[in-house]
């Protein structure tokens, strides 16, 4: 279960960009990616970080095909950076997928339309389903090994990756497909405004006058393998998860539950605190999160930590937090002197194989933390 | 290295039914989540020590997976954003995630450990048994709980509001418990299936309903063409 999996493509959506270079550049710039006129600005004026790319937009009325499109892109750019599909038979490829808002679209119309009628599991519409992105990706493309869908809120895509990993350990694929994608929906929107914590300014982590979260769409997918490939990314070199066991959405208040799984991401790693330079924290903007996790990243790393918010630039995108906060963490890892500007904490000097941990916090309690490495650029 | 299933419990509850654990929290929840901490609560009672040596046992692994979530509380919030009454509930917001169940069987429970949940429509189910039977084929003397639940609309006062199923599976003998089922393989395979082939009528998913039979097979399909076919006898 120690054994490490080698990250042999990254590919990101959000709202900053469709490409990680794109993506490093402007939160290298500090420039966010949030707006007012998005598409649901006659529901809710507040900023969101929606996806700014034609194509994509062009299925704005369709969150569950936008999801499916931005995870078709993102595949695509893995297979451009990895042969993959000429590289393993589709049956050695698994595929991870997190995802909470999937199936959305679908379930508003079909219970317009359904309304008052007897319904049970068999009469309801199959694209409900969350699980209906895998299997569409499984259906356009050379993907016939073991497939999942992760749904524990905002850790889905950490899940994932995680699961992905443990599951590679085990042997069973060779390599595979892992992330999240999430789409802003009506129903998170209004879900998310209902509990008060949206912020009706661009979301500001770690601030002391940040007031909520910034909903985005977006996510990512890392290719992860079991050997090394000519260009490796990095390495997953495994993970911690927990459950709080505290409240259905706020942590507990000392941050007890995220220390929890970063500390078993270091010891199953058989890693020291030292070791890791930098953490991407869930840091979602809520003062109910960021005190609880700048609580628990002390309590468990001191001062000398390097500390990154970067939903301050792309937003929260729910199930795809977890790998678009991943694949930014490899990027970081690999140029950490540079990428240090951005990052809140100290740290006395870089090492030279830099290690960092990812963090990603859900409702229902379920925490989850990566530990990374990347190859030094 | 065998798998076997220690503990099997299903329950269906209906609006009329009286639950066997009193805590504070249960009135807020749904169905599906009063359902899975009920079937938690019969086995405490049935097996004691059951659920204390796997829950918080030192190798454990939970899954919780679901066919469609939590039904009740996405159709509170689709209802009001279709009629555009808002705000819409913020608990029915809250229990909307497929992993609410889990979350109160944390917190009721005090179980720390991870629960990895699955929304893996149909197949949710037969993929966390596939994942834990290579598991407990790889590594010696763990255990996993399984637990699957579906919630269902506009039922019935006699008809079940939601149906929870709780597996504890070990590869090692705990003579003690129930044990009524070994899971003797299972296969995962992708087919070239259109989606044309699929239609209400299709048995898409199997019930666990044949636990007198010596042996039985099980097969689960997708759109997708996914299938998985497992083979379980009974000791």
């Amino acid at each position: 279960m120690n054994q490490a999996s080698y990250v042999g493509g990254v590919s990101a959506i959000c709202a900053l960009g469709k490409s990680m270079d794109i993506i490093e550049e402007k939160i290298m710039k500090g420039q966010s990616a949030f707006r007012r006129n998005h598409r649901y600005q006659e529901w809710l004026d507040v900023p969101c970080g929606e996806i700014n790319c034609q194509s994509l937009l062009a299925f704005s009325k369709d969150t569950d095909e936008m999801i499916f499109q931005m995870s078709c892109d993102a595949l695509e750019q893995i297979h451009e950076q990895s042969s993959l599909f000429s590289r393993y038979r589709p049956d050695e490829i698994g595929l991870f997928i997190g995802t909470t808002t999937m199936g959305s679209q679908t379930t508003l119309e079909q219970f317009r339309k359904l309304k008052h009628q007897m319904l049970d599991i068999n009469t309801l519409h199959w694209n409900m389903q969350q699980n209906t992105l895998t299997e569409k990706l499984q259906r356009k493309y050379p993907l016939k090994g073991y497939a999942s869908t992760f749904s524990s809120a905002c850790s889905s895509g950490a899940m994932a990756i995680w699961q992905a990993h443990i599951a590679l350990s085990r042997g069973m694929f060779k390599a595979c497909i892992a992330g999240g994608f999430d789409a802003i929906t009506l129903l998170t929107l209004m879900g998310f405004s209902s509990l008060q914590v949206l912020d009706p300014e661009p979301c500001q982590p770690f601030s002391k006058n940040g007031k909520g979260i910034t909903l985005a769409d977006g996510g990512a997918l890392l290719l992860l393998e079991q050997e090394p490939s000519k260009h490796c990314f990095g390495r997953i070199l495994g993970g911690g998860a927990c459950s709080e066991g505290y409240h259905m959405t706020h942590p507990e208040p000392n941050g007890s539950g995220m220390s929890l799984s970063m500390t078993q991401a270091i010891n199953t790693c058989q890693l020291k605190t030292s070791d890791i330079a930098y953490i991407n924290a869930h840091g979602s903007g809520t003062y109910a999160n960021d005190t609880a996790e700048k609580k628990a990243i002390a309590s468990v790393f001191g001062e000398h930590v390097l500390v990154h918010a970067t939903k301050a630039w792309h937003g929260h995108t729910l199930g795809g937090a977890g790998a678009l906060e991943a694949a930014i963490s490899l990027r970081a890892l690999s140029n950490l002197p540079t990428w240090r500007q951005s990052c809140h904490g100290n740290l006395n000097e870089v090492p030279s194989q830099p290690i960092g941990l990812s963090n990603s916090f859900g409702f229902g309690g379920n925490n989850v933390t990566l530990a990374l490495q990347a190859v030094a650029s | 290295m065998r798998v076997f299933v220690e503990c099997f419990e299903e329950i269906s509850l209906k609006k009329t039914d009286s639950l066997s654990f009193n805590h504070p929290l249960a009135r807020r929840m749904s169905f599906l989540q009063k359902a899975g901490l009920e079937v938690m609560s019969r086995i405490e009672k049935d097996y004691p020590m059951l659920l204390d040596s796997y829950l918080y046992g030192p190798e454990c692994e939970i899954f919780y997976t679901t066919t469609y979530g939590e039904l009740q509380a996405v159709h509170t919030i689709a209802n009001q954003i279709n009629a555009k009454e808002l705000p819409v509930s913020p608990l029915a917001f809250q229990h909307s995630v497929n992993n609410a169940a889990a979350g109160y069987l944390s917190i009721i429970k005090k179980v720390k450990k991870n629960v990895v949940t699955l929304g893996s429509g149909y197949l949710a189910l037969d993929k966390a048994i596939y994942s834990i039977f290579h598991r407990l084929k790889n590594e010696p003397e763990t255990t996993a709980i399984l637990v699957h639940g579906d919630e269902y609309l506009f039922q019935n006062e006699d008809q079940a509001q939601a149906q929870v199923q709780f597996f504890a599976f070990s590869n090692f003998a705990k003579t003690k418990w129930q044990r009524p089922l070994e899971l003797l393989d299972i296969v995962y395979r992708t087919d070239e299936i259109a989606e044309q082939d699929f239609d209400k009528d299709h048995p898409l998913f199997a019930r666990f309903d044949n636990l007198k039979q010596q042996t039985f097979e099980r097969t689960v399909r997708s759109q997708a063409g996914e299938l998985i076919h497992s083979h379980w006898s009974v000791p």
